[in-house]
Order: C-alpha cells, then structure tokens, then sequence
C-alpha cells in the first residue's frame, strides 16, 4: 500500500466539506422544529460546520496549491477539459462562499431562533445555502477527479509527461 | 405580517448578514477580475504565494470588514429581516451563477 499525504489531503478536504454540509442540514432540520431545548444542539452543529469548512479550505488549497497543478496538465491534455476549466475553476471560488456562510452560521445561531421567526427564516435559508453549494462542490470535485482519470485511462501522452 | 412588523434581527446578524452578502459578490468579482487581467492574478500571487490564497484572504477581510463596522452603526439591524434573509439569497445565488456562467462563457 502507498498511502501519501497528499492523497489523506485531498480525501480528508471532501470528508470535512461533507461533513460540514451535513452539520448544515442538520441544523435545518432542527431550526424546523426550533426550541429552546434544541438550541445547544444546533449551536454546536453550527460550529461543527464552521470548523469543517476552515479545514476544507486548508486541506483542499494546500492541496490545489502544491499537487494539482499535475493533474491540471493532465485534464487539459485529456478528452475532458472541461472538468478543469468550468468546474474547477467555478468550485475554487464557490468553496470561499461556502465558507463565509458557515461562519455567518455561527453567528446567526446566536440568536434565540425559536423565539424570533425572522432569525429563524435566516438560519434556515444559510443553512440550506450550505448544503446545496457543498453538495455542488463536492459533484465539481467529482468530475474534476473523472476528468484526470480519463485522461490516464484514454490515453494522454502530453499530459503524461 | 406586513413588513413593518417582522421582528428585527440582532445589530452583530443583521451586520454579518449584509457583510456575507457583499462578500459572496466581491468574490465573484474578483474571479472574473484576475481571469481578465494577469498582472492582478501575479501581484496576488506576489503578495501571498498563491493567488488562490490571496483570494481567500481578501474575501475573509471583506467579510470581517464589512460586518465589524456595520455592526458599529444601526444601518443594517433598521433594513427590514425579510428583506435581509433576500438579500443573502439572492447574493449567493447570483455570485454562484455569475462564476458557473463566467467559466463556460467566457
């Protein structure tokens, strides 16, 4: 087995965006049914996704900063180029938005949601943003992943190289 | 419930409310600003090592910014709560879109 850094790297920057996403719809489901008693719940789930999203962010740019400039050479000489150009570049930029909301998250469940319909239609709404843009970047990070496969797989002697 | 009487959000929400929004915009901005001009994408690559990088701070400072000095004004916790929850909306929406639309457009 040749297990390298960089492969936990990447595997564990999908886990934690995964895993932040879920965190978000948990407490979406929770902020559905709002109360007092549920309250700490949601907050530290609110905090679990705000953490996930500051390691994604860690391990996926060392990761995109240091090892995928090889993999980019090999999907733009590939049969899916695309798989770099729009759904890379669209995903290393969404990722930060993601993010953002996450934090906002934290801050917004300040509030006593079950008490004021308006912060409890906002948690809602950051929550549900969460889940959908990370359910995005984690479908963009599969077709990047096809896009390097293919390219090993059909052939890609320039990128190869 | 008119809009007049949705109950308000707290001062440090309603402040971070606005700040994610101009924020999720801004860094749809800039996305298309370092694909149109290189030398923006080198001198943030000369500022942090990674232009990538540079991105990623510049959005937390946009963020942090914004929300901290609105929250020392009464602006955003006077904008009415619906209309806040919109505008984080909307905001996220548009700059998804305007990134997906960019890359394969342009």
């Amino acid at each position: 087995m040749n297990i390298r850094g960089t492969d936990v790297m990447l595997l564990g920057h999908a886990a934690c965006g995964a895993l932040a996403g879920m965190a978000a719809l948990w407490i979406f489901v929770e902020a559905l049914n709002a109360r007092a008693e549920n309250m700490r719940r949601m907050r530290v789930a609110a905090f679990v996704a705000a953490i996930s999203m500051a390691v994604t962010w860690i391990l996926g740019g060392y990761w995109y900063v240091h090892s995928y400039p090889t993999d980019r050479k090999l999907i733009l000489g590939g049969p899916w180029p695309f798989a770099h150009n729009v759904f890379m570049e669209s995903k290393e930029h969404l990722v930060f938005v993601t993010g953002l909301l996450a934090f906002y998250l934290v801050i917004a469940m300040r509030e006593k949601i079950y008490a004021n319909a308006a912060a409890r239609k906002m948690v809602l709404s950051v929550a549900m943003l969460i889940v959908l843009t990370s359910v995005m970047a984690e479908g963009a990070g599969a077709i990047i992943d096809h896009g390097a496969k293919i390219a090993l797989l059909r052939g890609n002697p320039g990128g190869a190289k | 419930m008119t809009a007049s009487q949705n109950p308000p959000l707290g001062r440090t929400n309603a402040a971070f409310a606005i700040a994610t929004a101009v924020a999720a915009i801004f860094n749809t901005v800039l996305a298309w600003a370092k694909d149109l001009s290189p030398k923006l994408t080198q001198t943030m690559a000369h500022l942090t090592g990674h232009h990538w990088i540079t991105h990623c701070l510049a959005d937390c400072i946009v963020f942090f910014g914004v929300g901290l000095v609105l929250r020392n004004t009464a602006a955003a916790e006077k904008m009415d709560s619906n209309r806040l929850v919109s505008i984080v909306i909307w905001s996220v929406i548009l700059g998804g879109l305007g990134l997906f639309a960019w890359f394969i457009f342009f």
